[in-house]
Parts: structure tokens; C-alpha cells; sequence
């Protein structure tokens, strides 16, 4: 029962804060809705036992990527005011219109799916260790897309340091049509 | 009674749908992005949500769901950097009037 509660709360919560963070005007209204959507997805992982999930999903993208957003908001927010226009009348109904069609599509889905001999499974989420072991085990385990990821950690690193470090100088020399 | 493993999909999807429709009608990068970051976080939830009920919990969803969420951790960085070039470069980010590389 108090299962049921949470789901449905979190989700409640979830989407609410998901509409606020797609359609508030203002960017910064943006950003903490952002925060608020993933921490109650967060809490949903709680609730189907994956609490590696729900940790790494808080410390990475609120502890990591909302804090980035928000810095990035605050920097060039002097140099970008007004610059967030609301979208045309058409373009609103075409995008509710493809929306609504691809919701359409999944529910679909998973109703012809149907689920019907998972529903009476309890879930049951991998233990910390044993995710661990899915890694880095050498025999059957994920090792290549671990080194990959750890690698393309260290070029996104590298390239965000060298693109948002190039002093404007030699930046507006290069190519004069990108000069202010 | 535990909730059904539908409940969660449709609850995924309907994050989906709204950060394709972020997608569709926000103008600002920014706003893109976060919109982008709605919808990497609709299916790596539906990943850890397969592996809970379908799979008994094999760890192989959730390396799935992690390596979501590196990649949704390194395209933001990424992002956020050409953002902040884009500004002081050209002191716009909307995506309408960035269109040097069209045509």
C-alpha cells in the first residue's frame, strides 16, 4: 500500500515538474524543475529496489548536471536576456499534434505486449556487487563499454576545457564573420 | 499487489513525449538540452524498470541504465561549453538565428 502511495506521488510529481521544466518561460524556473523531475525519479528507482540507481541518478544529475546548467544559465544570462521567445502558434499545434501520435504509439505497444506474465513478479533489482562484477569481470562482463566510457569522460573533459578556455582573441581572429 | 509493470511504462513514456515536445517548440540551447535530458531519463528508467520485472534483476540493465547517464553527464558538459563559446562569440542562443552551418 504504501508502495502504491509513493509510485503514484512520485509520478504525480515527476510529470508536473517535467511540464514545468519543458514549458516555463523562464530558464532558471527551467533548471530547478529539472532538479525536482530527477530527484522524484530517483525516489522511483527507490521504490523498485535499485538504490545504486537512485544514488548515482542524485549525485550525478543533481549533484552534477543541474549544477552545470545552472552555472551555465547564471554566466550568460547578462548577454542573452529576452533571447527566449516563445514558439509560433503552428509550430506548438504540429509539435502537440507528433507528440500526442507517438504517446499513442507506445501505449499501443504496450498493450499489445501486454506484460501479462510479469505482472505477478515482485521486482527485483541487482545487487551492488553484482553490478560491480557485471563491469569488469573479464569472462562475460561489460569491460569494453566501461573502458569506453571512462575514455570518452576524458575527451568530453579535455574538449570542454579547450573550447570554453580559447581566449576571444585568437577566437575572432580565425574567422571574421564570427567577430561580435 | 504490486503495481504493474505497465503503470511505470506509460509513466515513462508520457517523460518521453514531454521532452520531444521540449524538443520541438523551445528555441533556446539551453532549454534544448534539458529537454534532451528528459528524454535520456525516460529510458534509462525504462531499462532499470525491464531489468527489475523482466529479467530478475541481471545486473546487465542496469549497466545499460549507467551508461545512460554517463553519456547523458558527458553531452551536457559538451553542450554547456559550446554554449558558453556560442555567447561570447555571438551573443545569441537561439537556435533560429544560429544558422552559419545551414545550406
Amino acid at each position: 500500500m504504501i508502495a502504491k502511495l509513493l509510485f503514484y506521488t512520485f509520478a504525480a510529481l515527476a510529470v508536473a515538474t517535467a511540464w514545468t521544466a519543458v514549458c516555463s518561460r523562464n530558464l532558471f524556473h527551467s533548471a530547478l524543475a529539472l532538479a525536482g523531475m530527477l530527484g522524484c525519479i530517483a525516489g522511483l528507482y527507490m521504490t523498485i529496489g535499485a538504490e545504486f540507481l537512485a544514488a548515482i541518478q542524485i549525485i550525478i544529475y543533481i549533484g552534477g548536471v543541474v549544477v552545470l546548467i545552472v552555472f551555465a544559465i547564471m554566466l550568460l544570462a547578462d548577454a542573452t536576456a529576452g533571447q527566449n521567445p516563445p514558439a509560433s502558434v503552428v509550430r506548438r499545434v504540429f509539435a502537440v499534434m507528433s507528440s500526442v501520435l507517438l504517446f499513442a504509439l507506445i501505449v499501443l505497444c504496450v498493450k499489445l505486449f501486454g506484460f501479462q506474465n510479469y505482472q505477478s513478479l515482485p521486482p527485483k533489482s541487482a545487487q551492488i556487487s553484482s553490478i560491480g562484477e557485471a563491469f569488469l569481470s573479464i569472462n562475460d562482463g561489460f569491460i569494453l563499454p566501461f573502458e569506453l566510457i571512462s575514455i570518452l569522460l576524458v575527451i568530453v573533459m579535455v574538449g570542454a576545457l579547450t573550447l570554453a578556455r580559447q581566449d576571444s582573441d585568437s577566437s575572432n581572429s580565425k574567422d571574421p564573420t564570427f567577430k561580435q | 499487489m504490486n503495481i504493474p509493470i505497465g503503470h511505470y511504462l506509460i509513466f515513462s513514456a508520457i517523460i518521453f513525449v514531454l521532452g520531444i515536445y521540449g524538443l520541438l517548440t523551445r528555441r533556446n540551447m539551453i532549454a534544448l538540452l534539458i529537454s534532451i535530458e528528459l528524454v535520456l531519463n525516460a529510458a534509462a528508467f525504462n531499462f532499470a524498470v525491464f531489468h527489475c520485472f523482466m529479467h530478475g534483476g541481471d545486473p546487465a540493465g542496469t549497466v545499460f541504465t549507467l551508461i545512460i547517464i554517463a553519456i547523458a553527464a558527458a553531452e551536457a558538459a559538451t553542450l554547456l561549453a559550446i554554449a558558453v563559446v556560442i555567447t561570447k562569440q555571438r551573443r545569441e542562443l537561439d537556435t533560429e538565428k544560429l544558422a552559419s552551418l545551414k545550406n
